[in-house]
């Protein structure tokens, strides 16, 4: 038994080897130059060099398309949770055959392919100014995760007793009390499920951005990089420095929140 | 629903739609014929005043697919700003592969695009049918480009587009590897591949190609193709019955010509080929793993960055040999980038003075030496590399040619045949089956 | 009356908490669609200001088209083999880190990490890996490989294991959150009753597991049969048209061959089978789950 479980375990170290080797080889190529890894692919660099990701740094408003993400995946997401619990809640709650008909509604949309939508919504962007700015993604983001969104929130509401609420109302709370008051605090799980999906969702989103942002100044970092591998693409090493600079923030984000990512995606399964 | 009726409607729809999120656009009427057009006329992403003060700073924007010199072509609009100091270049590099794409999208949507390349032909005709370029004809700075050229790159008469860079595409080879099997420089295309078969027997590789990235290939196919359809086969109007629907693939013989030559290559290539993209080429060629490479003179910076000595002394050029005529294998030397102004710009001025900088001999210089290509701009320097020098017999007796200019339909066959002809590589399908689809397709496609 | 009124007043606030979302999504999702629909009765190439109504046309075109046969049958062959691959690696990898092996938590954020990268990012380290990494790596083992995205026979799988490399993070922490949610007794009791592992897994945890395999089958399939931007960075739908996929495939003819309408029409198609697929497999699933 214990032989067994030495073996199972170093088959799974070395699977995990496996899932971390592109992750290396992709470091390895950015602290080399590129005379270095022509001369030799796998042979560590002689010294700690980071030319490449200072020039990549110089090169590519680095910063700028950081701060583009970090804006807009948070006020995306605040936006997404506040709409979508409001929703969710009202859907639970009102239990009639109208809010019914908009519980389909939503779960529907999430079936649109974004091919269809895409050139309307370009269009609709251009002619309302929302290119280029935060504002007009951050709207378009609102709308396409308030369809889960709505839908989490709705299940979970739905699976919340209403004996403390209905006893509030008699004592006198009004509806957007009982919400704040009340149901607010017992959102927590199904609220980290929204946040967790959306975030790396929209973090990472390169299609929107593609069409939304393609103003520098705007541009988030998988658009950035989309950008930069593309004006590089004769200088890997330069690519690859900026693709690590690219990973660092979301790596970092993940290392730290983890608990917190795992319970709200384990969170949503058990709800949805 | 009647067709009328229906079109009635969804106009009316439309401008309902649009109006009812109108906003910025408030020097359209809402007539239908303008709601299409209204993000057309909206205003640029820079945030800079209109173009008649001429004190004020202006930024305009300048999109190019010749990502690979981005570092030579920001040296070159640094020097520009340098000298307007009131005009900033916002330079957009996008990856040729990715550029007509998102070129077409911006420009569809009104997104306006100041200044951008363009491939002289085909496309630019594309373009300027859709109203997009202003006409340069008459710019001073157009004085200072060759008569011939200018002619080659009219559109409909008029010059639509400044070329911008020029340069050889031919064959790149090792020539230690020649030497030591004894091979001659080719001159037919059978000659070509019997050094291709010596090539391969010593161990190497013959070709390096690359072909995981589209262009590559695309470009060898858009040459292969019309230098065998126009200067073996005759067919000098082929391209213009094909974009009339009059002519079919079928029935040119050089399109089993050039299917074969591309069995060749492929066979000849490295293994891989469509594996390893246009940087592992490089580097084959590079590493003197592989003899041959078919490509135009932008890898050589590169080269010489990691292999300085074969950039020296180890490397030479010679003309593809699309034929077993000698007399018609001349040196195929085509325009590459070239640069158009766009009508609905909004800052004209600063643009056309950014091309007349564009053609002057500094900026040409600075292009020459960053990124290693020709220029067409008189007076500028043309030493690039040891290897291209070569090719000093075939300039010297002017025997060049430009291929390019056979293709004058604006059908892009050349993505579409290339995928199909990875289809024959690997037995998917013989070069009768992919005939036919290309000629299905083309059909579907131009009505 | 006192009461009516009350009712009357809460009714109209849970109006006015749904119609920021309602908006919200009219305007992001109902109004680009609508407006898609109407394009896809259109010739419009999108680019000109003239669209001319054809009717039925585009979609009498597409369903003769035999390209889509092709792409529709890539399109599904990735994601039927991907949905059944990511869950099957989930599911193991959730058996193991649950509570068998040590280091789990390490091993639990190595095979979560990949999840978090963008595709752009893992579809560039992967094309490089595969091109060059790899081929060199196993050189020095004297193994002598090439990308598969090169070749139109293997194009296809070098694609579903960036996906699966990418994709078993969530399906992985669900399951595992499934396995802690039954009962140890259970299992317990049916070892003390003589039953294997296998058997303990098959006729206790699989069942109770039954949800947890619905909302990840569920959640891979829908969403690799929406794949696009794995297929633009990697292959671009190439080599020989092997990884073209339905997404890939209207972006190009809608954007890259002027032929918006057709476009249009084509991912209207792709909706109705998205529905199709989605309510068949929720109804069988639902059946399922009560049988058991």
């Amino acid at each position: 038994m214990r032989s067994t479980r030495l073996l199972v375990f170093i088959a799974v170290a070395a699977v995990a080897a496996v899932f971390l080797f592109p992750l290396y080889v992709a470091v390895l190529m950015a602290l080399k130059s590129a005379k270095q890894t022509f001369d030799s692919f796998y042979a560590l660099p002689p010294s700690l060099d980071l030319a490449n990701f200072v020039h990549a740094w110089d090169t590519s408003k680095y910063p700028t398309a950081f701060l583009n993400s970090v804006i807009i995946t948070v006020l995306s997401v605040l936006l997404i949770l506040i709409i979508s619990a409001l929703s969710g809640y009202a859907i639970a709650r009102g239990n009639k055959p109208l809010y019914n008909f908009f519980f389909l509604l939503f779960l529907s949309g999430m079936m649109v392919p974004f091919q269809v939508t895409m050139l309307p919504l370009y269009q609709l962007g251009k002619s309302l100014d929302m290119l280029n700015n935060y504002w007009g993604i951050v709207v378009i983001y609102g709308g396409f995760g308030v369809q889960s969104g709505v839908l989490f929130f709705t299940g979970f509401v739905r699976g919340i007793s209403r004996e403390i609420e209905e006893a509030a109302r008699i004592d006198g709370c009004s509806t957007p009390g009982i919400f704040v008051r009340i149901v607010m605090p017992l959102l927590k799980p199904v609220t980290a499920t929204v946040l967790v999906l959306n975030a790396l969702y929209i973090w990472n989103d390169f299609l929107l951005p593609l069409l939304y942002l393609q103003s520098k100044d705007f541009r988030t970092i998988p658009l950035q990089q989309y950008f930069f591998f593309g004006q590089y693409s004769s200088d890997l090493n330069l690519a690859f420095a900026y693709a690590v600079m690219g990973l660092i923030p979301i790596i970092v984000f993940f290392l730290f929140m983890q608990r917190f990512i795992i319970k709200g995606i384990a969170a949503g399964a058990i709800k949805g | 629903m009647n067709k009328k009726l229906g079109l009635g409607l969804s106009v009316a729809l439309m401008t309902a739609l649009l109006s009812a999120c109108g906003g910025n656009n408030g020097n359209n009427a809402a007539s239908p014929a303008n709601t299409a057009s209204a993000p057309a006329n909206s205003a640029t992403e820079s945030a800079s005043a209109p173009a008649t003060e001429d004190t004020e700073p202006v930024t305009i924007s300048f999109m190019h697919f010749k990502s690979d010199a981005t570092d030579g072509i920001n040296k070159i609009v640094e020097q520009f700003e340098a000298e307007n100091p009131n005009i900033k270049v916002d330079v957009q590099p996008v990856k040729f592969d990715d550029y007509a794409t998102l070129l077409k999208t911006k420009l569809a949507s009104g997104d306006i695009v100041d200044v951008f390349t363009l491939n002289a032909g085909s496309t630019t005709k594309l373009y300027k049918d859709g109203g997009y370029l202003e006409d340069l004809t008459d710019q001073a700075f157009m004085k200072t480009f060759d008569p011939g050229v200018l002619a080659e790159q009219a559109t409909d008469g008029r010059n639509y587009i400044m070329p911008l860079n020029a340069g050889p595409i031919a064959v790149f080879y090792n020539k230690k590897i020649f030497a030591d099997l004894g091979i001659e420089i080719p001159t037919t295309y059978d000659a070509l591949i019997a050094a291709a078969q010596k090539i391969k027997d010593s161990g190497k590789t013959p070709f390096a190609l690359g072909w995981k990235d589209g262009w590559p290939l695309g470009m060898w196919l858009s040459r292969d193709f019309p230098s065998n359809t126009v200067l073996v086969d005759k067919q000098t109007d082929f391209f213009d019955k094909l974009e009339k629907g009059e002519a079919k693939f079928a029935d040119n013989p050089a399109t089993k010509t050039t299917i074969q030559h591309a069995l060749d290559m492929f066979k000849y290539g490295n293994k891989d080929q469509l594996g390893v993209d246009y940087n592992g080429a490089v580097d084959m060629f590079a590493r003197e793993e592989a003899a041959m490479m078919y490509m135009g003179t932008w890898p050589l910076p590169d080269i010489e960055k990691k292999n300085p000595e074969l950039f020296a002394t180890g490397m030479g050029y010679f003309p593809y040999p699309f034929s077993n005529d000698p007399a018609l294998n001349k040196l195929e030397f085509n325009p590459d980038a070239s640069v158009a102004v766009n009508s609905k710009s909004e800052h004209k001025e600063a643009a056309m003075k950014f091309l007349a900088y564009l053609a002057s001999v500094p900026a040409a210089n600075t292009w020459v030496e960053n990124v290693k290509t020709l220029t067409y701009v008189k007076g500028a320097s043309a030493d690039i590399a040891p290897a291209v020098s070569d090719l000093k017999p075939y300039f010297d007796n002017g025997q060049l040619y430009n291929s390019q200019v056979y293709i004058t339909t604006t059908i892009d066959w050349t993505t579409q045949f290339s995928q199909y002809v990875q289809k024959v590589f690997f037995n998917k399908a013989t070069a009768d089956d992919i005939i036919k689809d290309l000629d299905d397709w083309v059909a579907k496609n131009h009505k | 009356m006192e009461v009516l009124k009350k009712t009357i007043r809460r009714e109209m606030w849970y109006v006015l908490f749904l119609v920021p979302g309602v908006l919200l999504f009219t305007f992001a999702v109902i109004l680009p669609f609508v407006t898609g629909i109407r394009y896809s009765f259109t010739n419009w190439d999108g680019i000109s200001r003239k669209l001319t109504y054809i009717g039925w046309d585009n979609y009498v075109n597409a369903l003769q088209d035999a390209d889509l046969w092709t792409v529709l049958g890539n399109t599904f062959k990735y994601a039927i083999i991907l949905t059944l691959l990511v869950n099957l690696v989930a599911l193991l990898f959730a058996l193991l880190l649950d509570s068998y092996l040590p280091l789990r938590n390490l091993f639990r954020t190595i095979f979560f990490l990949p999840s978090v990268i963008s595709v752009i990012l893992a579809g560039f380290i992967w094309s490089y890996n595969y091109s060059q990494g790899f081929p060199r790596l196993l050189a020095h083992l004297g193994m002598d490989v090439t990308s598969p995205l090169g070749n139109p026979d293997r194009a296809l799988y070098g694609l579903i294991i960036i996906a699966v490399w990418q994709g078993i993070g969530a399906p992985m922490i669900i399951y595992i959150a499934g396995l802690q949610g039954i009962p140890a007794e259970l299992s317990e009791s049916a070892r003390i009753d003589g039953a294997g592992p296998l058997r303990v897994f098959r006729n206790v945890t699989l069942p109770l597991l039954a949800p947890s395999v619905t909302i990840n089958m569920l959640l891979v399939l829908t969403g690799s049969l929406k794949v696009f931007d794995l297929v633009l960075v990697t292959t671009n739908g190439g080599p020989g048209f092997a990884t073209e996929v339905i997404s890939t495939f209207i972006y190009k003819n809608a954007f890259s061959s002027f032929k918006a309408g057709y476009g249009m029409a084509l991912s209207m198609i792709f909706f109705v089978i998205l529905v199709i697929v989605t309510v068949v497999q929720v109804t069988i699933f639902r059946k399922r789950e009560v049988e058991m």
